[in-house]
């Protein structure tokens, strides 16, 4: 690594210094340890710059004289609008954090056999030794990640039994609120789905905040043997917020992993998913679009890696940028030397609807097996004009011509989703960002 | 100028061919029907030396010689051709280069020197009008974008070219319409002639309407179990494999 | 003469395919070991070159020293000491430089026979214009004569800095820049030879314009430059070749090639790299720094490159199109192979900045035995890019399973008329395919041969004729030992 091309993360140290005694767990010796040595890890390594090849197209110098706040006591938010961030008629456990605090109000957690839904400060307490192994396990190496483990505020953890399956699609709302003594909100969730069984989680980011905010979110999942997940996200915050998630995923032999995201919201936002194929026959879907305008940045990165032979892997994310958006996405797909028989498959394409806006692609192949069907496509384009024209002959006005087109390009991601409700939710979100446009 | 004596073939530790026995004289045509899995297509890439194919038993002599030493390419040289089942897609490399190549290859196996480029165009021209093919197909990569009867076609074309001296066709009619199919037969029966022979691998006894075989051999099991003449293909026509005792699911 | 006895017994004892790899006697001149000033001082001597340019060296070796070696491609290696390195090597008779072919040194006539280019044959049968750069130095250019009437300038680019000062000052480092990165750098400090082509307005090129390189002396690193001007409605097709001798030790080649494209001309460049590998084990082998690019200045100004590189244990090569000028075009046609313990790391850079412009990127990539093969390719469309198109085809082929191949294109657009495509796919040679030749008669390397050919088909058939022949049987020979 070049260190000379990554900036210093000193200020943070004493952000960490002056929180450290409130943060949850302070009295917990061995989490004490894993925050300071996060912490010195995330000092050694300092904050990506520009010329960081992972990082060139988000530029994170607007991190350089932040200075940041935590805050346990939550301000009160009308459980209304927590209603409207629920998907209805989903009757499942519904976890909620409010400025990376878990809100012990709104949150309704079902009791199952064979289930573990936790919020993490509470597993940490109860279960000691698993959560040890829990934080032992995760995969976090570069410095945010590190960042995030030593300034983590809260929250969950879900573990299923051999051959559970949850009935009950589990939602997830992280809500940002508009006080400005809570602008760094960082959470760390840890999923485990044992052999055979299976789970739906929907994950909805939200905020009011009118000044900057830092949101971190990392995850860190084990999907074992013949088991399967699948998560949906929605991110739809306010443009003051810097949204960064970076997930793990381990999946094991003829495990299922399925990933939709839709990032439409923040100033900036970096989905980071790295999925891992270490069991035969395993199965991974990472889906997503990415609807950015006015100075919202979007940069999804994924790196799939195929350890083992036989993986099947596909990555389809759209984008759409309108007037000063940006976006980039930068998928890596590594077959190690002995995953032959691989199949891994790629597919970004990129619509820009106005001069203002930008689209970056990088899709990369790292190829170490001969026997193995990789592809990858990538496009950046315009609207088709020749269907505008056959849909405005046929008496849609522009707008609405517009509008139908780019909503079957995002579509396109979506259309597999079985939970009908979710799949509605991704199209009525993008629907209503296309209507706001020009 | 073929006999195969108790051939026992192995493909990834399974065994297919139990014991097969097989004599195929000069000037003869030879059918072999049998179910699905039988071995036929076993069989054929046993006498072409397709690697995988592992003979734990018996031998396979092809005019006189024991054929099971040598590589695939020199049993070509020795006159052996194969009509694939599915014939492959070679991008880039257009039919005329890749029959160049390959005629060259053989004449270099025997000892023989390159056919001059002349000749070779004037033979090619000739053998694809003979077997109605547009001559614009040569000059596309090697099956690639051929639909299945082209691609058939294609392989007639390469016999006729290689001119070979023992043939075998595996399933050359399947996937043919009839027009195809009576292009592909005249094709075949061109090739019929005292010094040749011609093993003809089929599922239906369709084709044999129109390449009237010599002698039929029902394949089941991974061995011969009936032999016979061109009555048989009909038998096995009307009454079907369970008409011989034969469960056609269970190879 | 220092090298030839010990190096040809090591040679001999190495032993390999590698065709091109003799050593030829030849007494040289060379600048001591290192680089510093006073060594740049010695090689613009040496050139009679005016001051200008003696100052635009210094600039950049005072830049270079400032700069890090780049480790940003997909590339493992040693470093090289470039103090160990000499960085002037010319055939002693050059100082009396020859006027015609016949007063060139038989020797070294001979070593471009056994390279399989005799300049006399090439001259009379093929009216190829050849300029030799031989180390370091350009020892003959022939066919001048017919190229002068048509007021074409094809000379070493020595000469030219003495002969037209004017295009030099104008162009030189107009499109890669002294101090652009790290070997360009080094290159602008130190380039001993190299060519230069100049192609009046509306005047086409009565002939494929080419050079061939090759290293011959030990520890002796090439630094040619190429500037290559076509001026308004004017075309040139311009062949690359280059050899070097085996060698134990790594060899640098560092050089820049320069392209300036007025208003409706069009250069086509075409390279063939056979540079020495290095041998089975990973030993020896030409290191193979290159920045090349291309400026399309002028309107409906085209540029084309096709590059077939089989040689060289390192190569990093980036052949680039600027398309400034509306409505010009840009095209990267490539095959790359890599063998045994060979790594490359190349592709291109498509810059549009005018208007209509288009770019036509087809890269294939062999990767063989323990070998690494990456494409890297930047495609970008600036905001006033107007209706620019870009396609990308990127395929790579693996024999066998301990090498690798990767894929890692940029795409950066910036403009909402833009088209960019990039498809990419990854495949090995089938055993289907392999059995379905050799069952037609073909034996395991012809079939090897044949099928990458037809993988290679799109970019070989870009080559002009005089190339085509020799690149297809180089594919073939680079493979060997590959396949079973």
């Amino acid at each position: 690594m070049n260190t000379k091309n990554y900036f210093s993360g000193e200020h943070l140290a004493s952000h960490f210094a002056a929180i450290k005694p409130q943060l949850p767990g302070a009295d917990i010796g061995w989490l004490e340890v894993l925050r300071e040595d996060s912490m010195k890890r995330f000092l050694e390594i300092g904050i990506p710059g520009p010329r960081v090849e992972e990082w060139k197209y988000t530029n994170l110098g607007l991190l350089k004289n932040k200075s940041f706040n935590v805050s346990e006591n939550q301000i009160d938010i009308d459980a209304a609008l927590i209603d409207t961030l629920t998907i209805p008629d989903l009757t499942g456990s519904k976890v909620v954090f409010i400025d990376g605090y878990l809100s012990i109000k709104y949150t309704n957690i079902d009791k199952n056999e064979g289930i573990i839904l936790s919020s993490l400060n509470d597993f940490v307490k109860n279960n000691p030794d698993r959560s040890k192994a829990l934080f032992n396990n995760q995969q976090s190496v570069g410095g945010l990640s590190n960042l995030n483990l030593a300034l983590m505020t809260g929250g969950y953890v879900l573990l299923i039994d051999e051959n559970i399956k949850l009935a009950e699609p589990i939602q997830i709302i992280h809500f940002a609120t508009q006080a400005e003594n809570a602008n760094a909100l960082r959470t760390q969730n840890f999923i485990e789905i044992k052999q055979g069984g299976s789970a739906q989680i929907i994950e909805n980011f939200v905020s009011l905040n009118q000044n900057f905010k830092w949101r971190q979110n990392n995850t860190h999942i084990t999907v074992a043997k013949n088991a399967s997940l699948e998560i949906y996200q929605f991110q739809n915050e306010s443009a003051e917020m810097l949204h960064m998630a970076e997930t793990y995923i381990d999946v094991e032999d003829e495990a299922d992993f399925k990933h939709f995201s839709l990032n439409i919201g923040g100033m900036l936002s970096r989905t980071e998913l790295k999925p891992t194929l270490i069991g035969k026959h395993a199965n991974i879907e990472l889906r997503g679009a990415f609807l950015g305008r006015d100075g919202a940045s979007h940069d999804v990165f994924t790196h799939m890696k195929h350890m083992v032979p036989e993986g099947t892997s596909n990555q389809v994310y759209r984008g759409v940028l309108d007037k000063g958006g940006k976006s980039a996405f930068q998928g890596r797909v590594y077959v190690a030397k002995d995953a032959q028989l691989t199949n891994a498959e790629q597919s970004n394409k990129n619509l820009i609807l106005d001069r203002s806006a930008e689209a970056n692609s990088k899709p990369e192949l790292l190829i170490y097996a001969d026997d193995v069907k990789c592809a990858h496509g990538a496009t950046v384009g315009e609207l088709d004009q020749g269907a505008l024209f056959y849909l405005k002959s046929r008496g849609l006005d522009h707008k609405a011509a517009k509008a139908l087109l780019v909503e079957a390009f995002v579509s396109e991601v979506f259309d597999d989703i079985k939970i009908e409700p979710v799949r509605q939710k991704y199209l009525t979100l993008a629907r209503d960002w296309l209507e706001h446009g020009e | 100028m073929l006999e195969i004596k108790n051939l026992h073939v192995e493909v990834d530790g399974k065994k297919i061919l139990k014991g097969l026995n097989l004599k195929i004289n000069a000037g003869e045509v030879h059918a072999i029907m049998g179910p699905n899995g039988a071995g036929k297509s076993t069989l054929s890439y046993a006498i072409c030396g397709k690697e995988g194919y592992k003979i734990t038993e018996g031998s396979i002599i092809f005019k006189g010689k024991n054929i099971l030493e040598l590589e695939a390419n020199e049993r070509a040289g020795e006159g052996i051709f194969l009509g694939f089942q599915y014939p492959v897609e070679i991008p880039g490399v257009s039919n005329m280069n890749f029959l160049k190549a390959a005629i060259n290859s053989i004449r270099k196996y025997r000892g023989e020197k390159e056919m001059a480029a002349v000749d070779f165009l004037k033979l090619i021209r000739a053998k694809a009008a003979e077997l109605e093919m547009d001559p614009e197909m040569l000059k596309r990569a090697v099956n690639v974008g051929f639909s299945g009867g082209e691609k058939k076609r294609n392989e007639m074309v390469q016999m006729a070219m290689i001119d070979p001296v023992f043939s075998v066709l595996d399933e050359t009619d399947s996937g043919l319409d009839i027009d195809a199919l009576r292009i592909v037969a005249d094709g075949i029966n061109r090739m019929r002639n005292p010094e040749k022979a011609i093993l003809v691998i089929t599922h239906y006894q369709r084709l044999l309407d129109y390449v009237v075989p010599d002698f039929v051999h029902v394949l089941s099991n991974g061995k011969i179990v009936k032999s016979g003449d061109k009555e048989l293909a009909h038998q096995l026509e009307k009454d079907g494999y369970a008409g011989l005792g034969i469960d056609e699911n269970a190879a | 003469m220092v090298s030839t006895l010990e190096t040809r017994q090591t040679v001999e004892k190495v032993g390999s395919d590698y065709k091109y790899g003799f050593v030829t006697d030849i007494e040289m001149v060379k600048a001591p070991k290192g680089l510093n000033e006073d060594v740049i001082g010695f090689i613009s001597a040496k050139k009679q070159e005016p001051e200008w340019l003696l100052d635009w060296r210094l600039k950049a070796y005072r830049k270079w020293i400032t700069m890090e070696e780049p480790d940003w491609a997909l590339l493992e290696y040693e470093k090289p000491d470039f103090q160990d390195i000499y960085y002037y090597a010319a055939p002693k008779s050059a100082d009396d430089r020859p006027k015609s072919l016949d007063e060139v040194d038989p020797e070294l006539l001979r070593t471009y026979e056994k390279l399989g280019i005799s300049l006399q044959e090439q001259e009379v049968l093929a009216g190829v214009a050849v300029d030799v750069v031989f180390d370091s130095v350009s020892v003959a250019t022939t066919f001048r004569e017919t190229l002068k009437k048509k007021g074409v300038i094809f000379c070493s680019i020595s000469e030219a800095a003495r002969e037209y000062p004017d295009l030099m000052r104008k162009y030189l480092g107009s499109v890669v820049p002294a101090a652009d990165n790290f070997y360009a750098a080094l290159n602008s400090a130190v380039f001993t030879d190299g060519t230069f082509v100049y192609i009046p307005k509306g005047v086409r090129c009565p002939m494929e314009l080419s050079t061939y390189f090759r290293i011959n002396e030990a520890n002796t690193g090439q630094f040619e430059r190429t500037l290559i001007i076509a001026d308004d409605e004017s075309y040139v097709s311009y062949l690359e070749g280059c050899t070097a001798p085996m060698r134990d030790e790594n060899q640098l080649h560092a050089a820049v090639v320069e392209i300036v494209v007025l208003e409706e001309a069009e250069v086509k460049y075409s390279t063939v790299q056979n540079w020495y590998p290095g041998d089975k084990d990973g030993k020896g082998g030409i290191y193979n720094f290159v920045t090349k690019r291309a400026a399309c200045r002028g309107t409906n100004s085209k540029v084309s490159w096709t590059q077939v590189e089989t040689g060289s244990a390192i190569t990093w090569k980036y052949p680039s199109c600027i398309l400034q000028g509306d409505g010009s075009i840009g095209e990267f046609y490539s095959v790359a192979i890599t063998n045994n313990y060979q790594q490359a790391d190349t592709g291109t850079k498509m810059i549009h900045i005018g208007k209509n412009t288009s770019s036509t990127i087809i890269s294939k990539g062999i990767s063989a035995g323990k070998a690494q093969n990456t494409y890297r390719g930047l495609v970008r469309i600036l905001p006033n890019a107007e209706n620019t198109r870009n396609f990308t085809q990127c395929d790579s082929l693996l024999i066998g399973d301990e090498c690798g191949a990767h894929t890692v294109p940029f795409i950066e657009t910036k403009n909402p008329t833009a088209q960019v495509e990039h498809e990419a796919t990854t495949s090995k040679i089938s055993e289907e395919q392999l059995f379905y030749c050799l069952q037609r008669g073909l034996d395991v390397e012809e079939s090897v041969s044949l099928i990458v050919n037809g993988f290679c088909k799109e970019v070989m058939q870009q080559l002009p004729m005089e190339f085509a022949v020799e690149a297809q049987k180089l594919l073939g020979i680079s493979l060997e030992g590959s396949v079973g």
